[in-house]
């Protein structure tokens, strides 16, 4: 997701949708809270335009997706401890119908970390951003992002055989 | 890079691959849904049926030694309004909003050919807390899952 040069937001509809419900079904592991998270995003961004900086709207979107994810997040977290008391780890609806045993074990022990370090790692392995875009996104330092990967990738490696 | 770096990686993207993101119009900022009156009587209706329901839970019937988990009743609404000025592709049941699994949307988001438009009467079931199934006169089937959280349709549909 890099900077655009188009100022339509249809376009950037079309051209950033895709990979913005990934980006929150990794973070959120539910599809339908995904969608309406990246759908608000784009809301927010449809209120706003035209922007200041055009080209900064893909930046914009996925900042507006993980901060909406945060959010979505703690609802559904304060949800299910009602239900199922103090307990984090509870694993996506959608999560591993469709993937290896590999894959299920790597990601729920993402799913085991904590917030900010599983969103740089997603940020990272899977959207690819630099150290720098990373703490734009979340709004930390560089040296924040440095240490939450470091920490996030010794305890996977701890964790995964 | 590391093993746990590469493992993260295919595993991130082995996931998101499984997302099938279909192509949607870009939603606007104005969330009003224009209903007629009989819709939204008929919306009024079944959500103080849904909402009797819920305040109402089943008694749990006296278990017995080797206890049984309940199996929950499929709650059917008649003369259910299903929208379809712009597509098959939303309802909401009560006061909670539900997607279609598979939208069916009519040349330039229009109701799709043989649904009866702006509304197709049916029957529409609950199947569980986070799904439910249309069916009509008609023969259509359309399958709808819970949008969790949702406190408003996702598109303007005038």
């Amino acid at each position: 997701m890099g900077t655009d040069t188009a100022v339509d937001p249809a376009e950037l509809f079309r051209a950033h949708r895709p990979g913005l419900v990934r980006l929150a079904v990794l973070l959120l592991g539910d599809r339908g809270l995904a969608e309406d998270v990246v759908q608000d995003a784009f809301v927010a961004l449809v209120r706003r335009w035209p922007l200041d900086d055009p080209a900064g709207a893909g930046g914009y979107l996925r900042v507006s997706v993980v901060n909406g994810a945060r959010s979505a997040h703690r609802r559904t977290a304060r949800r299910l401890r009602h239900r199922h008391g103090d307990r984090d780890d509870v694993p996506p609806a959608d999560t591993g119908v469709l993937l290896d045993e590999e894959h299920r074990e790597v990601l729920a022990a993402v799913r085991r970390l904590p917030r900010r370090q599983r969103e740089v790692l997603v940020l990272r392995y899977w959207a690819g951003l630099s150290e720098a875009e990373i703490a734009d996104t979340l709004g930390v330092s560089r040296g924040t992002v440095k240490t939450c990967a470091s920490r996030a990738l010794a305890k996977l490696q701890g964790e995964l055989r | 890079m590391t093993d746990v770096e590469d493992r993260l990686r295919r595993a991130f993207h082995a996931f998101a691959d499984t997302v099938d993101v279909r192509p949607a119009p870009l939603p606007s900022p104005r969330r009003r849904l224009i209903a007629p009156l009989f819709a939204a009587a008929a919306t009024v209706l079944v959500a103080g049926v849904i909402v009797v329901l819920a305040a109402t839970p089943p008694e749990p019937e006296p278990a017995p030694p080797a206890a049984r988990t309940p199996t929950p009743t499929p709650v059917t609404l008649p003369n259910f309004a299903l929208l379809t000025h712009c597509g098959v592709d939303e309802a909401k049941i009560g006061d909670r909003f539900y997607e279609a699994e598979t939208p069916l949307v009519g040349p330039a988001r229009s109701a799709p050919p043989g649904w009866d438009n702006p509304y197709q009467e049916g029957t529409m079931t609950l199947t569980s807390p986070a799904s439910a199934v249309f069916r009509d006169r008609l023969g259509h089937e359309v399958r709808f899952h819970l949008r969790p959280g949702a406190t408003e349709f996702k598109q303007l549909c005038e």
